[in-house]
């Protein structure tokens, strides 16, 4: 390439001014020592000047009309500093709750695996002040067992079997954890393993639908998986593929659903078919729509309902 | 730059207010933003209602999401996030739309019905500028023949005048990539227009 | 004018039309419930010709033997009756042309939305790059020699042996990556991520949230989720992630940089520097033993900094803790010096140089506290 066509390729970053400092170095100084270059400037220039007309203003109307509309739906929505306190509450109340359900199970508990490598000698765990405490991380431990890290006004590391009510308590609480994401995610892949017990599979369900970050949503998922033909599992499925913001949590809520329908004799339950066609009133992802399209054909569910 | 920093603080201020719940700050948020929005939106889809589609949709997004807004990016960048998203979801769906309904077998290969639409549709169109005839259309068609991610790219740095840097952390790419993006769609609005400017 | 356009359109299209749909009706049979649709044909292709098929619907590319590319099309509708289902199965475009030794084959079934639709692609091994573009629906590719470049509008990308790049876009979706020998650079809109082996770069961007997992990279990588975990096993070259939600963890690098808003990170660093932020959550940074450290800098606002440091590893330290009351740094290491602070508020520093000194360790904590661990 030519030093004419290196700089013709540039004109229009140049017009842009997105050039680095040296390349618009190298092309002002080719323009000037080039009328050729100078004139196919000019035609760019008249080149974006058009583009320039294509723009089309919204009317007023539009915009007037948008405000309107966003100010009634808000108005039908919860209020999210409402949502937050409630949230928050909702979270005390599980922390004072499983405080106190700690308080009267742990004592041998704890004293039995302690974490040696902080060498905290406790026999019987004291919870003077439960709301002082939380868990800081949690890990897989060896034998299948769990590490948990506990904050109180120091930090201590509790291990124990997963099936240990103590334990499980802990778990439940730190995949609610509104501080940290990271704990959450890992707190619900440890859960995922226990999905069959229902107040793991409740605390699942609950990141699943309420967790605000997409990654641990995903991974609640996975450890649903194996349940979807339970009806709370559906239930909550449906409620991600019709309110969830992320577009592959509702490809995979969609997957989980439909899965195998039409294979069997068995179709869908009502519940589902109603949530198939409120989708289709508002999803916005070609491929969530289309699977959820087919699933309703094959179902042979009404479509004119939408 | 003073003024910039000025705007920018009383923006976190609007924010922080936004996400304790308080209506007004969060309507002054939408008002600093929604023309904007709308306007990108408009231009992207050439569709009062689609656009208008668009708006609710973000705007609730950000209402539903504004507590996870952690101020790691500015928040007109985290809006335009969500905004270009949508656009660009919008602009697949109305490809595969036009691409499943539109193309026919002719005796001489395919044909696109919206060929014969274009004029109908031009008038029909609401607050067109004054740009008329033969030039408007081909520009209307060389823009509705770039891919989704060039119209986006070539939208944002023409008509919204962004950045490529930011164009780059708006839709997740580097800025690099933005850049080879707008190369190729004003390449081949070149190409589309040549004869005619 | 109009001249120079026709010139124009002439120079452009070189397309030779290898092959036209033909008018004939697919078969179509009955199974079950189902009335199914199937087309398909092959052609063949020139080494070192680059594939790519434009369609709607799952795709699955597999490798084909001799030199023929074998295309198949498998529709499925529940119908009342045979009529019926041809009127659902539509017709649609099936094409071949071929520019600048780029095969195109165009498959873009005009079918009902209800219907559902199976590409099964066979590649000759001469191909060099698979390119598939789907309007919607899932990609898999078992094995392939050459690069792919893949996009769909929603639904997940598997891929199992890929000899060259990968690069692929989903607009909703997983993207599963078993082994690519070249450079992997995968977006999705949402959706988790997961590379096992990758033989040179890896570039993986998660739109608006999903989780990252790469086992094994020989080259740098870069991960973004908007919202979501990173894990990077073992990366020959440095780690950039970002999340606004979610830990980080790098199990090995050469060089790191790390930023996550809400979340711990975990990083052990084999060289290179160390550039870690994290918000809200705690950093685990360990040096692994015989490190050629750079300058690093670890940053935590809300959250404490654990520093774990080989006994024989040179390094200067500079920590400076600047939570209220009473700030903490807790030292395995005599060598560092801690200057209490000398009024309300000020921050806690502690400095000193580790075997002599070396690169420059910087640790800055808003609120928590700051450990220099032996390691």
């Amino acid at each position: 390439m030519n030093t004419c066509e290196k700089v013709r390729m540039q004109l229009s970053m140049l017009l842009y001014g997105e050039l680095s400092f040296d390349e618009e170095e190298v092309v002002d100084a080719h323009l000037e020592s080039c009328a050729e270059c100078r004139t196919a400037l000019d035609r760019e220039r008249e080149l974006h000047a058009a583009f320039d007309q294509a723009e089309i203003e919204s009317p007023a109307s539009v915009l007037w009309e948008s405000r309107q509309n966003l100010q009634r739906q808000i108005a039908a929505e919860h209020v999210p500093a409402h949502r937050v306190s409630w949230w928050d509450q909702f979270l005390d109340a599980r922390w004072l709750q499983s405080a106190g359900a700690l308080a009267l199970l742990s004592i041998g508990f704890f004293g039995a695996r302690l974490a040696p490598n902080l060498g905290l000698g406790i026999t019987g765990m004291s919870l003077v002040d439960p709301g002082a405490q939380r868990v800081r991380s949690v890990e897989p431990g060896p034998n299948g067992g769990v590490q948990i890290v506990l904050d109180e006004t120091r930090q201590r590391t509790v291990s124990g079997d997963l099936d240990d009510q103590n334990i499980r308590v802990l778990l439940l609480s730190a995949a609610k954890d509104p501080s940290d994401p990271g704990l959450r995610y890992e707190t619900v892949g440890i859960l995922n393993d226990r999905a069959q017990a229902a107040e793991v599979r409740d605390t699942l369900i609950y990141a699943l639908e309420h967790d605000e970050n997409a990654g641990v949503r995903l991974k609640a998922m996975d450890g649903l998986r194996p349940f979807v033909q339970q009806p709370e599992v559906r239930k909550a499925l449906s409620g991600v593929l019709l309110s969830d913001g992320n577009p592959g949590m509702r490809t995979q809520a969609i997957d989980l659903l439909t899965k195998g329908v039409g294979e069997s004799s068995n179709g869908l339950d009502r519940d589902v078919i109603g949530t198939l066609q409120e989708l289709m009133n508002r999803e916005n992802n070609a491929y969530v729509r289309q699977r959820g399209e087919r699933v309703l054909q094959l179902v042979n569910a009404s479509q004119e309902t939408y | 730059m003073a003024q910039k920093t000025g705007l920018q603080t009383d923006e976190k201020a609007l924010i922080r207010a936004a996400q304790a719940g308080d209506q007004d700050a969060f309507s002054q948020l939408v008002r600093a933003y929604d023309q904007s929005v709308l306007r990108l939106a408009m231009n992207l889809l050439r569709s009062p209602e689609d656009a208008q589609d668009v708006y609710q949709e973000a705007f609730l997004r950000v209402y539903r999401n504004l507590n996870s807004f952690r101020f790691d990016c500015s928040f007109h960048t985290w809006l335009y996030r969500i905004v270009t998203n949508l656009c660009l979801d919008h602009m697949r769906k109305r490809k595969v739309r036009k691409e499943e309904s539109s193309q026919v077998e002719g005796s001489d290969g395919p044909v696109d019905r919206m060929d014969t639409l274009q004029e109908s549709r031009a008038e029909g169109d609401p607050a067109r500028s004054l740009l008329t005839g033969e030039l408007r259309e081909r520009i209307d068609k060389a823009l509705s023949e770039l891919t989704a991610r060039e119209r986006m790219v070539f939208e944002l740095r023409h008509y919204q005048g962004l950045r490529l840097r930011n164009i780059g952390e708006i839709l997740g790419t580097t800025e690099e990539a933005a850049k080879n993006c707008l190369f190729r769609a004003t390449q081949k609005m070149r190409v589309a227009l040549g004869d005619f400017v | 004018m109009k001249l120079r356009i026709a010139n124009l359109v002439m120079a452009t299209a070189v397309v030779v039309i290898v092959q036209k749909a033909t008018a004939q009706e697919p078969s179509v049979v009955r199974e079950g419930a189902y009335w199914v649709g199937n087309v398909g044909d092959s052609f063949g292709i020139a080494a070192q010709a680059r594939l790519q098929v434009n369609t709607r619907g799952n795709v699955v590319v597999h490798r084909e033997a001799g030199d023929q590319v074998t295309y198949r099309v498998r529709q499925r509708v529940r119908a009342a009756n045979e009529d019926q289902a041809r009127a659902l199965l539509g017709g649609g475009l099936k094409q071949v042309s071929s520019l600048h030794g780029r095969v195109v084959l165009q498959l873009q079934p005009i079918s009902a939305g209800i219907v559902k639709t199976d590409i099964d692609i066979g590649v000759p091994a001469q191909v060099s790059t698979v390119i598939v573009q789907t309007e919607l629906g899932g990609i898999n590719v078992a094995d392939f020699e050459g690069a792919v470049q893949l996009s769909t509008g929603g639904g997940d990308i598997q891929l199992g042996k890929i000899g060259g790049s990968v690069q692929c876009y989903s607009g909703a979706g997983e993207v599963i990556i078993e082994r690519a020998a070249g450079a992997i650079n995968c977006t999705t809109v949402g959706g988790n991520m997961a590379v096992r082996d990758a033989g040179g770069l890896v570039a993986l961007s998660n739109q608006m949230g999903g989780n990252i997992r790469v086992d094994k990279a020989a080259g740098d990588v870069r991960a973004h989720s908007a919202q979501g975990m990173i894990e990077i096993g073992q990366a020959g070259g440095a780690v950039f992630a970002d999340t606004q939600g979610g830990f980080i963890q790098v199990g090995s690098a050469r060089g790191v940089q790390a930023e996550s808003m809400a979340g711990t990170v975990r990083v052990k660093n084999d060289a290179g520097p160390m550039n870690v932020a994290a918000m809200a959550g705690n950093i685990l940074a360990e040096l692994l033993n015989g490190a050629r450290m750079q300058d690093s800098s670890l940053m935590a606002g809300t959250g404490d900094i654990t520093v774990l440091i080989p006994s024989n590893l040179a390094v200067s330290v500079m920590a400076r803790n600047s939570t209220g009351g009473t700030p903490r740094i807790v030292s395995d290491f005599p060598e560092i010096r801690v200057t209490p602070s000398k009024f309300f508020q000020a921050p806690m520093v502690g400095q000193g140089a580790i075997n002599g000194g070396g690169p420059v360790l910087n640790l800055n904590v808003s609120s928590g506290v700051i450990y220099l661990r032996r390691k």
